[in-house]
């Protein structure tokens, strides 16, 4: 089967979008602080189910980001957020990945502008790709995020992280949540829970090597039928370690040597009693998407193949449609621009090839249409 | 001022195929014909012409596809939807099954749309429900001369294209080859069930049936399951079968009519003729069948005219096909009925007879017959229709009532018919029927059962596979209104396993308790939770009363359907953290009152100076726990539990005052305090986990024991490419049966394909399963692991410990290595808790893991234990609370472990581990980068107390098995402990992946050891030493040879079961009483001569060399009367049947002739 890569970037267009429908929000700025001139990006990105809130700033021309004070950078993941709460994942920044450099260990999540922040839809799943340099010297290498929602796992986030340098190693992730809210409790405990055991992390610190798959945050006493689910692959971690929490949990990954690429899914449970989703997230659900989530193709390959038979079948509607008396030749002229607007693009790699097999769809999706109205 | 971007997103191509690995879902996607079911001959397809047929049908019809193509042969292409509304659904389950997703059935569609066809069958499943593509390109398709037949078991909704309707057909001339009206299970003429239409080339039929839905329909409508439901739904296939070849070819090749015969006549008894118009160059015959669908007769229709032979009063079918120039031109059926002679016969029997007790009855006449009659009183089986009791009873002339009894019967099933047939002279004249249920509550060894039960529409389709084949023959399901699904279960002998409730206690908005969901309560009760207001501690009258009113009501009728187990819930839970209601006052004082005493008992581990039992508050967890108050923290959480524990028993209890023979428990659920809970129940099923279920199989006695595995796509080793989860946990003891998730092929967990074939994974399974069943896991069962001396402590208040202080270990951070070594070395071992103390008289050594809370009663016997010479081995801080969880100020274990005492010691850290030490005469060496210990230095002490010796670790296992020096593995260091502690091994196995699972049994004069070596070791072999030379027979296959080491040889399998014994076997010494029996009677197999504590499968084979499954059995020697008997019906075929026995043990077998005479 042919295959052709369609490297699909972001294109400014006018398509009015509805709130659920997927799409990306910039609101890009410029502006003087303290006599420097700032630059803005404030990305709201909204998955199947999931929205991303993405803040970078830096000094204008600059690609290093600031991130000195709070507001000034956010990486944060808005799904399955109690409501009036900040609980849920952070929306701030769910997850971070340090990596040690100058001294010290940098989160590369908020170092750099990114390179990259790509939509695109697949027919089962919405794709989210962000890359982002690990230092002024691009050949050091890059962070790779890539985010699936899919169709049928709307209540999960699948995240793949891809740590490409041969100049530095990860040396750990956080995933940061706040089950149930962000606010500090003093009745709240948060805890921890694996399959092997249960840790009050109000109380005390815990470190444990990784043996099963997921691990679910909750709250007791406070918010207890709220919280947030995480399954990853116990393969790529040498130890897990959660610091004594207040108000978030944050849960610390430690990379095994020479891995460089993670995986996690992270999801929520709102408003459900502990009692009953715990044990059987950890007993049954977790190995279940663990499962899935090894078996993901994290690079899927839009086929040409597709667009092909996608076009014989609205050229075959057509034909139907004409052997009934139906003036198609407006319609077969438009199918011919597709097809060689589509071979141009997919000549020149050029991701309007995307665009032609949307176009595509939509055609076959009207001519259908108009096929049967014609028994009407 | 923001600039705002919209961001256009790119709609890319499907992804390449198999960019998940996801499961083959052939077995949701496929209709083959590999499974058959009986049917009737049809004279094959019309003309000889195969139709080219594209079905769409929802996955629980599909099975009607396949019996249409038994009955009329056609090319065809299925396209299988989810259900009747959805061709898919996008959810975590079906998306781990290849081919299910909306993108992926749209593109099958569309892909299988592509090829030509004769008809396009939309079985239960709207048109207008595919994607618009799908439903234009059918449309043209028809307009191009493909048929399309819609087909609904109540209506076809019409379609929104009016072209469609404007051509309808009328006068068809096959449907005047089908009865008038009334055609099973409906009320409506033919010709308003098919309607037909013209559109261009093409035909569009639908036939709505004004019936109702049912899971299992796709093509016929409801028939409600009874004795002559075979019968109808033959008759419906054939009507179905004409409907699709009218719609996709138009009139067949010859047509017959028999008006008379249309209006469905009845004939007085004796012989009568029908006029019959057949076209002149077609030959047409008529086949007579009965109500149970056995032909009796086939006449040929000679000028014009069908002459029946005498028929005994009754209904029947009279099947009129047609042959032209030697090919099948027309088929078709009417009924008619003859008529008694005697009038209306009443019989009169018992609904339900229990206990296979005689029983009787009688049979009225409504009038008198002038001649002696001669009754036959038969008793068959249902589904079998095997005739087990028949008597002859004489009714002089002219006497209209006949008293009858039936007594020393065997009846293998849950359900049969008594039948009286009365007959003048040799000819039957009449008959009459009622069905009685024989509740049959016997529970053999090794259960199977499945979640769902067969379903009424085609649970009779489904059951010779589901049920006689693999034999998982009882099933779960939420009954229905007064019992409706398990009546038809056990007609369909499945026996039913009703969901009766679930037990779920969340926490409520006010801090009480209350139930998750009252589904279970009349629908005149709904309300009544409501009234609560969020108080429902169970412990309130008012509470019990709504339990007691739902169990009343679910279990109506049902203990007469054999319910063999009563099912209190799957995932049942509680919450510790709510029981604060209004109500929680009164009872938690009571709790603390009857668990203290006295208040001074109380003060003493509360540390409190209150006067009575009224002043005692109710302290929060949190409260009680920040101050300090333990006790007051582990009396909330035991309140919890025993509200949990006491939920379940007195469901048990109503369920029993109900149906007194009632087996009661839940399954795949959280335990609480396990042996409370399971205190007063007879089945329980945890959840896989490795502590646990060893827990339960050593405290749980002869309960139910089962764990849901197979058919989940990702979890429980459901789908591994050996099923080693039920070969494992047999194999470890922990489950006496299978639970199969799920029997229901809507659900992409099940067992079996959408034609009812086992799905491919299934099929890979079956060698494993099917020796299961067939007396292995009774082995398993039968033959108790080898005890070795060892025991491991189990404390729960210990395990609730671990979660009020970081000081008290997890007890599974060291019982799960410990348990994973006893498996890997072939190390029998037992728990001892404080309800089982006399357990430490049994043993020489005892594990100590996270036992930080031991009670007075605890730590003496445990200081007895080693008194008299026992070796105990602590991990960590043993005996620093109470059993109350109050911090001891000094360690009752002080004189064999020092005074380790709570407010001294500090929470366990991650250090370097490593040991150098002697234990008697043996050196004992261990190192790890990392262990949990309690000591930064002192990891092994050793201490002789009396006659015995103590060891403490200071170190949990768990890290230090991961983090272990491999010169210095876990294993090595508990071995060199063992041997330490005076324990030598009788059976040395070699070293082995630690995921490997072996198991010694002791059994009567042989000793039984199994493995099991998960995947990757699959062509490996591993060596046990043994204690002298053995006779060594792999079970179920033979003789291995003599030898002291035994080579268990994973070549093609995980899975390996060996007898030893000291002398040679021979194959088993069974005979057949006589070589011959009688139809009716049966064949006693002579088993006396059988070594007793064996298990042996006797299988039984027709003279057709068919086996028998349902009359295979597992025995288990030695038998009351050292014989069972091999039933044989009255209408079981004669001739030379076989039956082998084979020794499950030995593999050896004995095979012998039975003639089988009538």
């Amino acid at each position: 089967m042919k295959r052709i890569w369609c490297i699909v970037t972001l294109l400014a267009g006018c398509a009015v979008l509805s709130a659920a429908e997927p799409h990306i929000k910039n609101q890009e700025k410029e502006y003087a602080l303290d006599g420097v001139q700032i630059r803005e990006n404030d990305r709201s990105i909204q998955l199947d189910t999931a929205r991303l809130i993405y803040l970078t700033k830096s000094e204008k021309d600059k690609k290093a980001l600031r991130t000195g004070k709070w507001g000034e950078f956010f990486f944060g993941l808005e799904f399955g957020r109690p409501v009036r709460s900040n609980g849920g994942w952070s929306i701030w920044n769910f997850i971070e990945i340090f990596y040690w450099k100058n001294q010290r260990y940098n989160n590369a999540v908020a170092q750099y502008w990114p390179e990259n922040v790509t939509l695109t839809r697949f027919p089962d799943r919405t794709m989210l790709d962000i890359t982002t340099r690990l230092d002024d010297d691009r050949a050091a290498g890059a962070l790779n995020i890539r985010l699936f929602q899919f169709k049928s796992h709307p209540n999960w986030v699948f995240v793949r992280a891809n740590f490409e340098s041969s100049s530095f190693t990860p040396w750990r992730i956080n995933l940061n949540a706040y089950p149930g809210n962000s606010n500090e409790s003093k009745e709240r405990e948060r805890w921890a829970a694996t399959r092997e055991n249960q840790y009050n992390l109000s109380s005390a610190p815990a470190e444990f090597k990784p043996v099963s798959p997921g691990i679910i945050l909750f709250s007791k006493f406070v918010h207890e039928d709220f919280g947030n689910m995480i399954v990853f692959n116990p393969d790529e971690f040498e130890k897990i370690v959660f610091p004594k929490a207040g108000a978030s949990v944050s849960t610390h990954l430690f990379p095994k040597k020479g891995v460089s690429e993670f995986h996690f899914a992270l999801s929520y449970f709102l408003e459900k009693p502990l009692s009953d989703v715990m044990p059987r997230f950890l007993n049954e659900d977790a190995d279940h998407i663990s499962t899935f989530l090894r078996g993901i193709d994290w690079n899927p390959t839009p086929d040409s193949d597709a667009f092909d038979k996608a076009a014989d079948e609205v050229a075959a509607t057509l034909q139907g449609m004409k052997s009934r008396g139906t003036d198609v030749g407006a319609m077969e002229k438009e199918l011919a621009f597709i097809r060689a607007e589509y071979k141009a693009a997919v000549e020149r790699k050029d991701p309007a090839a995307g665009a032609s097999m949307e176009k595509l769809e939509k055609m076959k999706k009207q001519t259908a249409g108009a096929g049967l109205d014609s028994f009407k | 001022m923001c600039k705002k971007i919209i961001i256009l997103l790119l709609l890319c191509g499907v992804i390449a195929p198999g960019a998940f690995a996801r499961h083959d879902g052939a077995y949701l996607h496929d209709i083959k014909q590999e499974y058959q079911t009986p049917y009737l001959n049809w004279g094959g397809p019309l003309n000889g012409e195969k139709l080219n047929v594209l079905f769409i049908v929802p996955r629980q019809g599909a099975r009607e596809v396949a019996e249409l193509v038994q009955r009329m042969p056609m090319e065809y292409t299925p396209y299988i939807t989810y259900n009747q509304h959805v061709a898919a659904v996008e959810n975590m389950y079906d998306a781990a099954i290849a081919g299910t997703s909306v993108y992926e059935k749209k593109q099958e569609l569309l892909e299988k749309l592509k090829k030509d066809y004769d008809l396009i069958v939309l079985g239960n499943f709207s048109l207008t429900a595919l994607p618009d593509e799908a439903q234009y390109q059918i449309l043209m398709k028809v307009v191009n001369g493909c048929g399309l037949l819609m087909v609904n078991p109540i209506r076809v909704a019409r379609l929104p294209y009016r072209k469609v309707y404007e051509n309808p057909v009328s006068n068809i001339d096959f449907i005047r080859e089908f009865p008038a009206r009334n055609l099973p299970g409906t009320r409506t003429a033919p010709e308003k069930i098919f309607n037909a239409w013209q559109m261009g080339k093409g035909r569009v039929g639908t036939i709505g049936y004004e019936t109702r839905q049912s899971p299992g329909l796709s093509l016929t409508p409801y028939l409600p399951y009874s004795h002559s439901w075979q019968a109808e739904y033959e008759s419906m296939m054939a009507f179905v079968a004409r409907c699709a070849w009218w719609t996709a070819k138009g009139d067949a090749p010859a047509a017959y009519v028999g008006e008379e015969l249309r209006s469905a006549p009845s004939v007085e008894y004796g012989s009568a003729s029908f006029p019959v118009r057949v076209d002149d160059d077609a030959k047409a015959t008529a086949r007579i069948r009965n109500v149970d669908n056995r032909v009796l007769a086939e006449v040929e229709i000679r000028d014009g005219k069908l002459t029946l032979p005498a028929l005994p009063a009754g209904s029947y079918y009279c099947d009129i096909l047609l042959e032209k120039d030697g090919k099948n031109a027309a088929f078709g059926w009417y009924t008619f009925r003859v008529a008694s002679p005697v009038g209306k016969l009443v019989l009169s029997a018992p609904e339900v007879v229990d206990d296979r007790q005689n029983f009787s009855g009688s049979l009225e006449l409504e009038k008198s017959y002038p001649g002696p009659l001669t009754a036959v009183v038969e008793l068959l089986d249902s589904p079998y229709n095997r005739i087990w009791f028949r008597n002859t009873v004489q009714l002089p002339a002219g006497e209209r009532k006949l008293d009858w009894k039936i007594g020393g019967y065997h009846l293998p099933t849950l359900a049969g018919y008594v039948r009286i047939k009365l007959l003048a002279g040799p000819s039957e004249i009449a008959w009459a029927e009622q069905t009685v249920f024989f509740p049959d509550y016997r529970i053999g060894g090794y259960l199977q059962m499945g979640w769902d039960i067969l379903p009424e529409s085609t649970g009779a389709l489904y059951a010779p596979q589901l049920v006689d084949r693999f034999g998982w023959n009882l099933g779960l399901s939420h009954p229905s209104a007064e019992g409706a699904n398990a009546r038809v279960t056990a007609l369909l002998n499945q026996r039913f396993v009703p969901y009766l409730v679930r037990v779920g206690l969340k926490k409520s908005d006010t801090g009480s308790i209350e139930q998750y969901s009252w589904f279970f309560l009349p629908p005149a009760l709904k309300d009544e939770p409501k009234k609560l207001g969020g108080d429902q501690n169970f412990y309130r009258p008012e509470v019990q009363k709504l339990w007691a009113e739902g169990v009343a009501h679910r279990i109506k009728n049902l203990p007469k359907y054999s319910p063999v187990i009563y099912n209190l819930g799957d995932e049942n839970f509680f919450s510790a953290e709510g029981a604060y209601g209004p109500s929680d006052e009164q009872y938690f004082r009571e709790f603390v009152k009857s668990k203290y005493g006295s208040i001074d008992a109380l003060n003493r581990e509360w540390r409190s100076a209150y006067k009575s039992f009224d002043e005692v508050p109710h302290l929060s967890l949190q409260a009680a726990r920040e101050a300090g108050n333990f006790a007051a923290w582990f009396d909330h959480r035991q309140y919890s539990e025993k509200m949990y524990a006491d939920l379940h028993r007195f469901l048990s209890a109503e369920i029993k005052k109900h149906d007194p023979r009632a087996k009661v428990g839940a399954e795949g659920s959280v335990p609480g305090d396990l042996e409370e809970t399971i205190d007063g129940l007879e089945f329980w099923g945890p959840y896989s986990d490795p502590v646990e279920d060893e827990v339960l199989r050593s405290f749980g006695g002869d309960r139910i024991r089962m764990l849901w595995w197979g058919g989940y796509m990702s979890s429980h080793g459901g789908r591994n490419q050996y099923p080693l989860a039920i070969l494992g946990d047999t194999l470890k003891g922990t489950v006496n049966g299978s639970a199969w998730y799920s029997t229901n092929v809507i659900d992409p967990s099940t067992g079996f394909a959408v034609d009812y074939s086992p799905a491919q994974y299934l099929k890979n399974y079956m060698p494993y399963l099917d020796k299961l069943r067939g007396g292995m896991a009774d082995l398993l069962i039968d033959t108790p692991i080898k005890n070795s001396d060892i025991l491991v402590y189990w404390s729960h208040p210990s395990a609730s410990a671990r979660l009020l202080d970081e000081r008290c270990p997890n007890p599974n951070d060291s019982l799960n290595p410990l348990i994973r070594y006893f498996y890997q070395r072939g190390i029998g071992f037992e728990f001892v808790s404080g309800r089982t103390l006399d357990r430490l008289s049994q043993g020489k050594v005892l594990f100590l893991c996270g036992a930080s809370a031991l009670n007075e009663k605890e730590t003496a016997a445990i200081l007895d234990f080693v008194k008299k010479g026992g070796t105990v081995i602590a991990d960590m801080n043993p005996a620093i609370l109470n059993g109350y969880l109050r911090p001891q100020d000094a360690n009752p274990l002080r004189e064999i472990f020092g005074n380790i005492v709570f407010k001294d010691i500090t929470a366990p850290k991650l250090l370097p581990v490593k040991v150098d030490a002697r234990l008697g005469a043996q050196t004992v060496k261990f190192q790890a980068s990392k262990g949990l210990t309690a000591s930064e230095s002192e990891f092994m002490k050793v201490k002789r107390y009396g006659k015995g010796t103590a060891v403490l670790l200071n170190f949990g296992l768990s890290a230090a098995e991961n983090t272990a020096d491999p010169s210095t593995p876990l294993a090595g260091f508990l071995d060199s402990l063992l041997r330490g502690a005076g324990f030598t091994p009788e059976y040395k196995v070699a070293d082995s992946d630690r995921s490997t699972v072996v198991r010694i049994r002791s059994g009567n004069g042989f000793e039984l050891i199994g493995a099991l070596v998960p995947n990757d070791k699959v062509g490996t072999v591993l060596n046990v030493q043994l204690p002298g030379d053995r006779y060594i027979y792999e079970c179920y296959q033979g003789l291995v040879g003599r030898a002291n080491v035994l080579k268990m040889n994973f070549a093609d399998s995980p899975y390996r079961l060996y007898a030893l014994f000291p002398e040679k076997q021979t194959p088993p010494a069974v005979t057949l009483t006589a070589g011959q029996a009688k139809l009716g009677t049966a064949a006693m197999l002579d088993l006396s001569k059988l070594p007793a504590g064996r298990v042996y499968y006797v299988r039984v084979f027709d003279a057709d060399k068919a086996e028998q499954f349902n009359r295979n059995q597992v025995v288990k020697s030695p038998v009351a009367g050292g014989a069972v008997p091999i039933p044989l019906a009255y209408n079981d075929m004669p001739g030379a049947w076989t039956v082998i026995v084979m020794d499950v043990a030995t593999g050896l077998e004995t095979e012998l002739q039975l003639n089988v005479i009538q």
